[in-house]
């Protein structure tokens, strides 16, 4: 059985419950067990990837809200770019991709997250949930066979 | 080479007074010379023929031409009779003087006759000379003495040119004061008509300057009833209509910016806050279409149904909100003034709109209307505005009262609407008027909302002429909206952001 840990950085209410609804559909990956855990604003997915385990896929919105109680809820991409960085920037990260999942169809955005390493840029509302498991799938075992071969050379002599 | 119309016009006068003056002067004084040598000549004369006459009676008795007594004494008294006679003298065929009123001169002799070959002919026989002798120069009358067809001697009368010129000369004076004089004059003229004609000019250029650099109110003042007083006035009337355009394009690009503000912020609402419940619904669409939705219990289907529509209503939430934000922001164009008895507008909405909701709350509600409260302003967003605040206060409170208050101070209408509700805190304060921004606690207690409301009411209150504030002493304890409404609605008086 493989196991598929997602963590999901999504502050809408309706898209996280989107998300873990299309994992109730009889999944169409054989042996493959998805786990999600999910992160609503910058502050609680700061928490999560410090204390949480390494997830094997991030799907990161760009645009959360700060979550800090002082300050102003509005959601603004600074937060998920700053997200992005601290990713990518961590070596716990190092076979982790992240999916860009957002709804800035902008050039720049795309550009932006590509340059600080995501792996893939996917807007959400040119997307169907199901699409975006193929995605994780895909993406995942790309990595793996990084993490196979990066662990591989290590140990060549 | 510039050269101001102010010194065109002075060189023309000065040239114009020049020629005639000099023009006037040479004429008048080679007229007057003329004159006065006509008059010495006719006098020489008469005394010369005077002086004939008598010699000839004497010559006519039987004198001879040398035995003329008396008659220097006769010569002398010509001579002191007129003053401008200097010699008065007879010369016989050899141009020796015979007689002279000198005395001292009778007997030499005298080289005239060159001068007579080129005297003037001016009448019987009577020449008029110009004779140089010791260095003056005299007009001198020659008259011949004539006896039995014989030329006996000459009479001769001298007038030194001198004479001629003095009295020229003191007309030159006085033409030369009266130069000076009309000079002064023609200067005076020439700088007031310069100050009439060019002045205007010159103010007239400045005012266009002043136009140029964008001030559009500028007027000239010159009223004249000439050609240049018609250019003014032509000038005020363009100003006026230049004024007249400017601020009809001011006015419509100020309504474009707005227009295009709106155009803007419609867009990216449209962006941001319709995307998530259209992602939503066509997510949660899709998967009711997935071949293994039929595979699922019954109650995940109903949970995917529910949240099938609740993602609809989201979104026709936010576009409703979005229409109310378009219609509101446009501008006061269909505010519809009239006289409103706000006391029973008041009655009438609450009672039509909250009494159910109220008593399914469990909530009470106070009323503190003033009485007969009347207002001039727009019925509509009246109505809304209780509406929203009352509908607010309603939905964020879970228990206790809901307590509404209007009243009158001297210009305006107060609406006051406390609740004992969530309150506000710090961060709702910060985002509590923006459009589709909704506070924490407020999602969490009531879910479904765009976040218009406030907007929208902020929007129409101030619309109106007023100026609404919130307050509450924190998390849980309530809130307060106040809304300040003019008493009479006054266009142009509304905040603008």
């Amino acid at each position: 059985m493989k196991h598929i840990n997602i963590l999901l950085i999504e502050d809408e209410l309706l898209l996280r419950s989107l998300f873990k609804d299309t994992l109730a559909l009889p999944s169409e990956y054989k042996d493959v067990d998805f786990r999600i855990d999910t992160a609503a604003d910058f502050k609680e997915a700061l928490v999560k990837l410090e204390n949480g385990p390494v997830p094997d896929v991030i799907i990161l919105d760009l645009r959360l809200p700060s979550g800090d109680p002082n300050a102003k809820q509005t959601p603004e991409k600074e937060y998920g770019f700053e997200i992005l960085k601290r990713i990518v920037s961590d070596k716990k990260f190092t076979f982790t991709p992240v999916i860009v999942f957002t709804n800035l169809a902008d050039r720049e955005s795309e550009q932006m997250a590509y340059r600080l390493g995501a792996g893939e840029f996917i807007v959400k509302s040119r997307s169907l949930p199901t699409e975006l498991f193929d995605r994780i799938v895909k993406v995942c075992q790309e990595c793996a066979k990084l993490k196979v071969n990066k662990n591989a050379s290590n140990k060549t002599p | 080479m510039r050269i101001e119309i102010k010194w065109k016009l002075s060189i023309l006068v000065l040239i114009l007074s020049i020629a005639s003056i000099l023009s006037v002067i040479i004429v008048s004084v080679s007229y007057l010379n003329n004159r006065s040598l006509e008059l010495i000549e006719s006098k020489e004369s008469i005394i010369g023929t005077t002086v004939g006459h008598l010699i000839d009676e004497y010559l006519d008795i039987g004198f001879g031409i040398d035995e003329l007594e008396g008659m220097n004494k006769q010569l002398q008294l010509i001579a002191s009779q007129y003053k401008e006679i200097s010699s008065a003298y007879i010369t016989d065929l050899n141009g020796k003087i015979i007689y002279h009123n000198k005395a001292d001169l009778i007997g030499s002799m005298t080289n005239l006759e060159k001068f007579d070959q080129k005297a003037q002919k001016i009448g019987d026989g009577v020449l008029l000379n110009t004779v140089t002798l010791n260095g003056t120069t005299y007009y001198e009358t020659v008259l011949p003495i004539i006896f039995n067809e014989e030329i006996l001697g000459r009479i001769r009368i001298d007038v030194p040119q001198g004479i001629i010129m003095e009295s020229t000369r003191r007309l030159v004076m006085i033409y030369i004061y009266v130069i000076i004089i009309s000079f002064i004059g023609i200067m005076a003229i020439t700088v007031l008509l310069i100050r009439k004609l060019v002045e205007p000019l010159s103010r007239l250029k400045e005012s266009t300057d002043y136009m140029a650099r964008g001030n559009y109110s500028i007027r000239s003042n010159i009223s004249s009833d000439d050609e240049i007083g018609d250019l003014s006035r032509a000038f005020n009337y363009m100003a006026e209509e230049i004024e007249k355009n400017h601020r009809e394009l001011e006015q419509n690009v100020q309504d474009l910016k707005k227009l295009i503000t709106i155009k803007t912020d419609f867009l990216h609402t449209v962006n941001h806050q319709i995307r998530t419940p259209l992602t939503a619904l066509i997510g949660y669409l899709s998967l009711w279409r997935d071949k293994r939705y039929s595979k699922l219990p019954l109650k995940k289907q109903e949970e995917i149904n529910q949240k099938i529509t609740l993602a609809a209503d989201q979104l026709s939430l936010i576009i409703e909100g979005m229409m109310e934000a378009v219609e509101v922001e446009g501008g006061n164009i269909r505010l519809k003034i009239e006289d409103i008895d706000l006391t029973d507008l008041a009655e009438q909405t609450i009672k039509g709109n909250f009494e159910e909701t109220l008593k399914d709350k469990k909530l009470s509600l106070t009323k503190d209307i003033g009485k007969n409260i009347g207002v001039i302003s727009d019925k509509k967003y009246l109505i809304s505005i209780i509406m929203n605040l009352l509908d607010n206060a309603i939905r964020y409170t879970t228990k206790g009262s809901v307590g509404f208050q209007l009243k009158k101070t001297d210009r305006s209408v107060i609406i006051k609407v406390e609740d004992t509700g969530i309150g506000l805190s710090e961060e709702d304060k910060k985002i509590l008027y923006d459009k589709f921004s909704r506070g924490s606690e407020a999602m969490k207690i009531s879910p479904s909302g765009n976040g218009i409301g406030l907007y929208i009411t902020k929007q129409m209150v101030e619309e109106l002429g007023g100026t609404i504030t919130a307050s509450s002493p924190g998390r849980n304890k309530g809130a307060t909206f106040i809304a300040q409404i003019p008493e009479i609605y006054e266009t142009h008086k509304h905040i603008t952001n």
